[in-house]
């Protein structure tokens, strides 16, 4: 966050008369970190994180367990509540130790999810009608869709993990392996073992050209 | 990256979060909350009235007679931990005595220590608050540059209950040997897990990572677990009598808990040296009753509130650095008064 000046530059402007006077600003927000802090003593400042991150745990846990989300966004939550005292701020952001949370509660779920990405795959191949002019895209959108979710469904549950917390999860390595309690290098193993199946699930499709130039490994 | 981009771009699509949804998530962590306040003493919306106080006060008055040293880890212990051996203290008149307090301490340490390994101490489980199961010691010795070991001593099989965390998965890879006795192993990537169980009916788990993350390393530094105590960083020197440890996290905050009202609850908790924020910063946001007192503890500027008014009763709240080490809060019921949340504050310490 950039601070506002409080001073105008020798050669700037007067304000004319219509110009809003600034008032000063309240204390910054409190940081995520600190309303964990301030939880453990009063732990009403807890629903603020709640209020800041709810929409990103839901579309995070949405996207692997659908309607299930909206349960498990509750239980995620809830752990958080009662764990906060295992929070170590130097360790992790409070977004990502959120999905962390909400990646092992997916664990009790595990079947779900991946009838969820087998049913996924099936509905897929029943091409839909586009009705816009961006029906190519639409198209290969489709053709992708099912094809990923398989391969998905097809992943160890260590693989799958590791791979949706960075695509979907948007967490660094460093993050995934903290909210796993496994070593980085065991972040990179796993996503580059994640990465290769899927590739090679997605080859048999249209999409094999699209994917036959592997990228080097993120170094995140 | 071109799958991670298919993932996000063609992969399968969340529901929206729907209002409904929405409100049901924050109301059901708002009813926790709630529920969290009373577990903390009465400290809010429960907290008795100023007769039912009265009639508690004299109530642990009479226990503090019988017991007068606060507080014992016995970490066979399945309840809450007991007081020792009664032992000169000083006693506030028409109040809670205040008593010396013993050293807490985690029941296991390595010998040698891990060179390079900070320990931190956790015992969860035992109340309420801390989970459903008995309680359960972690010492995760680690560093910044990758090494861990990460040891569990469990009352029983951890993998008999979920709310133990079991985390292993799969089927062990093999066996190894700890000090004569067969350990299951299981070998990730760069990391090792050994758990077996002692003769005493308690189980070990033991995590290497990075120089310990082999089953020989593993193995070496399992084999330097003893039975020997070690204090937690964090300790009180003085604590309320008859009061014992409810648990510890990670050797930053440590609770103590009543033993005739577990809801009663005495928290000391560190705040991260790595915090940029003042002294003052730590009160905002809080629902103070009045404007915090200035207090020095331990020679150090200090803050000394009353908080939780908005419907509920006030609890004490004090904020403090330890000399020339990081800010502290101390949370504590009512029923303490203001003389001896400070006589609490002056006493506790940190190492870290």
């Amino acid at each position: 966050m950039t601070a506002l000046p409080l001073h105008r530059s020798a050669g700037e402007p007067e304000p004319g008369p219509d110009a809003v006077p600034l008032r000063a600003l309240p204390s910054a927000l409190a940081t995520d970190a600190e309303l964990v802090i301030r939880s453990l003593v009063d732990p009403e400042q807890f629903a603020g994180l709640f209020d800041r991150h709810a929409v990103a745990v839901h579309r995070y846990l949405g996207r692997r367990v659908g309607d299930l989300a909206d349960d498990l966004l509750s239980e995620t939550f809830l752990v958080a509540f009662r764990r906060r005292a295992d929070y170590r701020p130097e360790r992790l952001d409070v977004r990502p130790w959120l999905i962390g949370i909400a990646t092992n509660l997916v664990h009790g779920h595990a079947r779900a999810e991946r009838r969820r990405y087998r049913a996924l795959a099936r509905s897929a191949a029943e091409p839909e009608v586009a009705d816009d002019g961006d029906r190519d895209g639409r198209l290969d959108a489709q053709a992708m869709r099912g094809p990923l979710a398989a391969a998905l469904a097809g992943l160890t549950a260590p693989d799958r993990d590791v791979l949706l917390l960075v695509a979907w999860g948007d967490l660094s390595y460093g993050e995934v392996a903290a909210v796993l309690d496994v070593p980085v290098g065991t972040v990179r193993s796993r996503l580059h073992r994640a990465r290769r199946q899927t590739r090679a699930a997605l080859a048999t499709t249209s999409l094999a050209d699209l994917l036959s130039d592997p990228a080097p490994e993120e170094t995140r | 990256m071109k799958e991670l981009t298919l993932l996000r771009e063609a992969g399968p699509q969340a529901p929206a979060l729907t209002p409904a949804a929405c409100s049901a998530a924050r109301a059901a962590l708002l009813e926790e909350i709630d529920s969290a306040r009373t577990v903390r003493g009465r400290l809010r919306c429960r907290l008795p009235g100023r007769r039912t106080t009265l009639r508690l006060g004299t109530a642990l008055v009479a226990v503090a007679a019988a017991w007068t040293t606060a507080v014992l880890v016995t970490p066979d212990s399945a309840v809450p931990d007991r007081p020792a051996a009664p032992t000169a203290a000083p006693v506030t008149p028409g109040g809670i005595a205040l008593v010396a307090a013993e050293e807490v301490t985690f029941p296991l340490s390595l010998d040698p220590a891990p060179e390079g390994l900070t320990p931190f101490l956790s015992r969860r489980g035992g109340i309420a608050a801390y989970g459903n199961t008995p309680p359960f010691y972690v010492a995760d010795y680690s560093s910044t540059g990758g090494d861990r070991v990460l040891v569990h001593l469990f009352p029983e099989d951890p993998r008999s209950s979920p709310d133990y965390g079991w985390s292993v998965q799969g089927d062990p890879a093999g066996t190894a040997t700890v000090d004569g006795v067969e350990a299951e192993v299981w070998r990730g990537d760069s990391s090792v897990d050994l758990l077996w169980e002692r003769p005493d009916g308690r189980w070990v788990q033991v995590l290497g990572e990075g120089a310990y993350g082999g089953t020989a390393a593993a193995v070496a530094v399992a084999e330097t677990l003893v039975d020997r105590p070690q204090p937690v960083g964090l300790q009180f020197g003085l604590a309320p009598a008859g009061w014992s440890v409810g648990g510890y996290e990670e050797s930053r905050s440590l609770d103590l808990v009543s033993d005739t009202d577990p809801d009663q609850l005495l928290r000391l908790g560190l705040v991260g040296r790595e915090y940029p924020g003042t002294l003052d910063e730590l009160l905002e946001g809080m629902s103070l009753t009045a404007p915090p007192e200035p207090v020095t503890v331990q020679g150090q500027p200090a803050r000394l509130a009353l908080a939780g008014g908005d419907g509920g009763s006030p609890y004490r709240y004090l904020v403090g650095q330890l000399p020339g080490g990081p800010f502290f809060i101390l949370l504590a019921p009512e029923t303490l008064t203001r003389e001896q949340v400070l006589q609490i504050a002056e006493q506790v310490t940190s190492t870290a």
